[in-house]
């Protein structure tokens, strides 16, 4: 299991990580969502060696990561940037990956490749970005290791790549049994694969969740207001959003129950539906709430 | 060590590159050493022919002398201390710590550092592997050195040595007993501390490129500082002798310690020591360097273990803060004594006001308070006449204006003081007595030395600006400007030379008021000298500098044009400067003996006369408008050079350099070798060099080499 246990991470004087505490089990495929500068980048390089934590542990079955190998050599890391070593190409950087990783296997590089279609010959420097991406994904994968952990994944890939890198991970995570943390403004690409997420804000972690119990989080409403909804409606406190199309509002509520629904009926709505709410709009809403 | 071995294995091709060059390097170096210093094998046979004519002359006159003083003027003796091995083992071995350092740059990138900071291996392998590999070649490159000099010393003693068995009545008594095994000896001594002197020195500045946090930052400071070490120890005894005259014996020492840092220093007082190894010089220095190997060696290793990505801005780590501002301020203190002249009592004030003004700007830059609001003050819309200009003309104002001001002060100010009480009038009359028009000379050629930090400091700046450049992105975005190429191109040019004539003003007028006083002195003595002369050649000096900077500028705007990448713009100007020097001083002065030589190195050197600045006045308005067409026409998808044709310029430049280098240092009528080495390397470099700026080369070459392996 990977780790993460009350991490504190400063720059100089600034801590940016404020004891942040995450678990990613074997097979499970879990997200890390927040706002710019919420510490996303930060805590997955100390999750992967680049950075030394100030305070609190990383551990990958139990290893600790900085500077050990026999850790780092379980771990796979896509940055959001992926530059390697410039002046190498795909096929420079596999032989690199032999050497290091006793694990790293080329059919599995070529199989990959057969998805993505890399120009093996071509540096690093001069691929495009979507290119380094696509390189840096086969890469990591290719090497096998027990983590996987990746940064903005899917930036500069067009739609087709990246409904593959999702299929991808999906199948490591099942047949492999692969931990994957992944970090991402994509919700809605999260959604599809992530078992769970992590909302971190401001370098805490503000909730941690299933993705079957984010219901349980905020509910999406449709309800009909005939007449249009009163003043009373928009001055309730667990009320996070609203918008409306004539006499239909959708609603985003917080701590839904069978009371909140008497009251709304109160208030006029003649008819209530839950809807699924998507990452996307629970995150947004809770980012306007906490403005607000 | 296994994890070293690993990281040097994946980089083998690029160290194994390395590794040739050098060895071809060392051993043309070698010989050539050898042929200047012994003047090769088959001279061996023109000095027994000479004996043998002399001892018959001798014979005839009946004059033994006369053979004497023939084979002393044709250097028979090779005596240990006439050995200059260690000059031309320094060009080698600074070619490959650049090569070496390129690579250590290029892996020091932050996205490149961070991803070797995620491979499974420890992270002091990580820091120390470069510096083994370093090591590693020097060694390897020493070694060879070693075999091919041993090899022709002990050939050439032994010959003399059979000469002397030969003549036992005359030459004899020239040669002493054990002339071979204690060369060998010698030779060995000299190796080893010269492989130590270049250890220490490669290991500080693998210190200094792992401590900051910008490596080239820290290559230049490593180099900077094992080049001042010298310097400041010589102040420093300097300063300590001038308040205490007792310490006369303490302050000797540093003697012995500069030793430490400059191998001439120390081989020199080896020369001196008449060849006796077991002197108390030799331990001393040997000892030192040793400890400071340990010592550098160890801060390697420990801050390798330590340092960490994230911590810290110009330092991994903020102490080093402090660090840098003590010795930066002594290494100032100590440098501005030594460029204002340290013997006059005004020159420690000055250094004082200096170095002052320098660590407090320092400390403020580096202890600033930055805002930590999101809101800029709003200010009232200026009306810049274009934002990169604006921004890119402080820079240089900063860079070249301030410091050509300040220089213009301080030397106003000292040689108002005390080059006017130097300048009494006995000391006139005592240094020009009989030719007073050398006062002339002596004050103009000193005045023009003072206006060249404005070009120093502007090609430093543009190299610094070409630097920027050196990413795709940077570049890509200045296209996206909404400027048409022709402004860019021409606002480029005028900041530039905004940024040489405004302080190029400063100093003429400064220079003028420095000149009106310096000739009224002068003329109190000389009544029949014309200042006037005087205040024209100063005009001409101006006029001169702008000349030669609109010659500067035609040269790297034409480099800008064509050339793609930052780095590989700076390298473009680096082998211009060098095909410049090489084929200046090397083809017309030594290998040719062109009378013209001199005048046309006069100006290359940029001695100020009228003729040599129109010539680079024309010279730079063409190059600018050639630039200007070439910048406009440019196709921004190109790699490494805009033009084809750019690349055939470059490999010409390099390959004619490193012909004419290697046929001019030696005694070329007797080396068919050096032919053959000159051929060779020259062709090799030129179609290397094409190859090199060939984009996709290595696709090319591997499909060329696929489609051999599939017929």
């Amino acid at each position: 299991m990977l780790e993460i246990k009350e991490l504190h991470k400063s720059y100089d004087k600034t801590e940016v990580l404020h004891g942040i505490s995450l678990e990613v089990k074997p097979g499970e495929i879990h997200g890390l969502i927040g706002e710019n500068s919420a510490g996303k980048t930060t805590l997955i390089k100390c999750v992967t060696g680049v950075y030394k934590a100030d305070q609190g542990e990383i551990l990958v079955d139990g290893e600790a990561v900085y500077d050990n190998p026999k850790a780092k050599v379980q771990i796979g890391y896509v940055a959001d940037y992926n530059e390697y070593i410039r002046f190498y190409n795909a096929t420079k950087m596999v032989k690199m990956y032999q050497r290091f990783y006793p694990t790293f296997d080329v059919e599995k590089f070529n199989y990959l490749n057969e998805l993505f279609e890399i120009p093996l010959e071509k540096t690093i420097g001069s691929l495009s970005k979507g290119q380094k991406m696509r390189l840096a994904i086969m890469l990591e994968i290719a090497k096998k290791p027990k983590y996987l952990i990746l940064d903005e994944p899917t930036s500069g890939l067009d739609p087709v790549a990246k409904e593959n890198v999702y299929k991808v991970l999906i199948k490591e995570a099942e047949e492999n049994d692969m931990g994957i943390l992944i970090s991402s403004h994509n919700l809605m690409g999260l959604e599809k694969v992530c078992d769970s997420v992590t909302m971190i804000h401001a370098g805490n972690v503000e909730r941690q969740m299933s993705m079957d119990s984010m219901k349980d989080v905020l509910t999406k409403l449709n309800v009909v207001f005939e007449g249009g909804a009163g003043p009373a409606l928009y001055n309730r406190k667990d009320l996070l959003r609203v918008s409306n199309v004539g006499s239909i509002y959708t609603l985003i509520i917080k701590d839904y129950n069978e009371d909140k629904a008497d009251e709304l009926k109160a208030l006029g709505a003649s008819f209530m539906e839950p809807v699924a709410l998507s990452l996307e709009e629970l995150f947004v809403t809770l980012e306007e709430s906490r403005k607000e | 060590m296994k994890d070293i071995i690993l990281l040097i294995r994946q980089r083998k091709e690029f160290y194994l590159t390395v590794l040739v060059i050098t060895l071809l390097l060392t051993t043309i170096g070698a010989f050539y050493n050898i042929r200047t210093t012994y003047k090769g094998l088959s001279e061996e046979m023109a000095h027994v022919e000479l004996i043998t004519e002399e001892q018959a002359s001798a014979m005839a006159e009946n004059n033994p002398d006369l053979f004497v003083r023939g084979a002393n003027s044709n250097n028979l003796m090779i005596g240990f201390y006439n050995n200059y091995i260690y000059m031309a083992h320094t060009g080698l071995v600074l070619v490959m710590i650049a090569v070496l350092l390129l690579g250590y740059v290029d892996r020091n990138e932050k996205s490149t550092r961070e991803f070797m900071e995620t491979l499974p291996v420890k992270r002091v392998a990580l820091e120390l592997y470069q510096y083994v590999a370093s090591i590693g070649i020097l060694f390897i490159n020493v070694l060879t050195a070693l075999g091919i000099h041993m090899i022709v010393l002990c050939h050439y003693n032994s010959n003399i040595v059979a000469l002397a068995e030969r003549f036992p009545g005359i030459v004899g008594e020239l040669v002493p007993a054990g002339l071979v095994t204690d060369n060998v000896m010698l030779l060995l001594y000299q190796f080893g501390m010269l492989t130590l002197y270049f250890t220490v020195m490669i290991t500080l500045w693998f210190v200094c490129m792992s401590v900051f946090k910008n490596g080239t930052v820290g290559l230049f400071a490593g180099v900077i500082l094992w080049n001042s070490m010298v310097n400041i120890m010589s102040r420093t005894r300097w300063l300590m002798l001038r308040n205490d005259e007792a310490r006369f014996d303490i302050t000797d020492s540093f003697r012995q310690m500069m030793a430490v840092f400059n191998p001439r220093l120390y081989f020199d007082h080896f020369r001196y020591a008449e060849g006796k190894c077991a002197n108390a010089f030799t331990p001393f220095v040997a000892t030192a360097l040793l400890v400071l190997l340990v010592l550098l060696i160890g801060i390697l290793v420990v801050h390798s273990y330590y340092r960490e990505l994230s911590k810290g801005k110009l330092f991994f780590w903020n102490g080093f803060n402090i660090i840098l501002l003590l010795a930066g301020g002594y290494w100032l203190f100590t440098f501005t004594l030594d460029w204002y002249g340290f013997g006059h009592p005004i020159s420690i004030p000055l250094a004082t006001v200096v170095t002052a003004v320098v660590e407090i700007a320092a400390i403020m830059w580096l202890y600033r308070k930055k805002s930590k609001t999101y809101k800029l003050a709003v200010k009232e819309r200026r009306k810049v006449w274009n934002p990169i200009a604006a921004q890119g003309l402080r820079s240089f104002l900063v860079a070249t204006g301030v410091i050509a001001l300040l220089t213009e002060y301080i030397d106003l100010e000292y040689n108002l003081t005390w080059l006017r009480y130097d300048l009494a009038d006995i000391n006139i009359y005592g240094w020009f007595p009989e030719e007073p028009w050398h006062l002339v000379f002596f004050d103009t050629h000193y005045r023009f030395q003072f206006a060249m930090p404005i070009l120093i400091g502007f090609i430093i700046f543009k190299c610094i600006q070409f630097g920027m450049e050196r990413r795709k992105e940077t570049r890509e975005f200045y296209e996206t400007l909404p400027v048409s190429r022709l402004r860019l191109y021409c606002t480029k040019l005028l900041m530039d030379l905004g940024t040489i004539l405004i302080p190029l003003t400063v100093y003429t007028m400064v220079s003028l008021a420095h000149l009106d006083s310096f000739n009224r002195q002068v003329q109190r003595i000389y009544p029949e000298l014309q200042a006037n002369a005087m205040v024209s050649e100063q005009f001409v000096n101006a006029f001169f500098v702008l000349c030669l900077a609109a010659a500067l500028l035609g040269v790297m705007y034409l480099v800008d044009a064509v050339t793609v990448s930052g780095g590989m713009k700076n390298i473009y100007c680096v082998v211009i400067a060098l095909s410049v020097f090489v084929i200046s001083v090397h083809l017309l002065n030594y290998t040719f003996y062109i009378p013209v030589a001199s005048d046309m190195i006069g100006m290359i050197w940029g001695y100020p006369t009228l003729l040599s600045a129109i010539i680079y006045l024309i010279l730079g308005i063409g190059l600018l408008i050639l630039a200007g067409t070439l910048f406009i026409r440019r196709d921004k998808a190109k790699e490494i050079f805009y033009y084809k044709s750019a690349k055939y310029v470059f490999a010409t430049l390099l390959s004619i350099s490193y012909l004419i280098f290697v046929m001019s240092g030696a005694y070329v009528e007797q080396a068919l070798y050096q032919y053959i080495l000159a051929v060779i390397g020259t062709v090799l470099i030129f179609f290397l060099t094409i190859w090199y700026c060939t984009p996709g080369r290595v696709a090319e070459l591997q499909k060329k080499l696929r489609v051999k392996k599939a017929k």
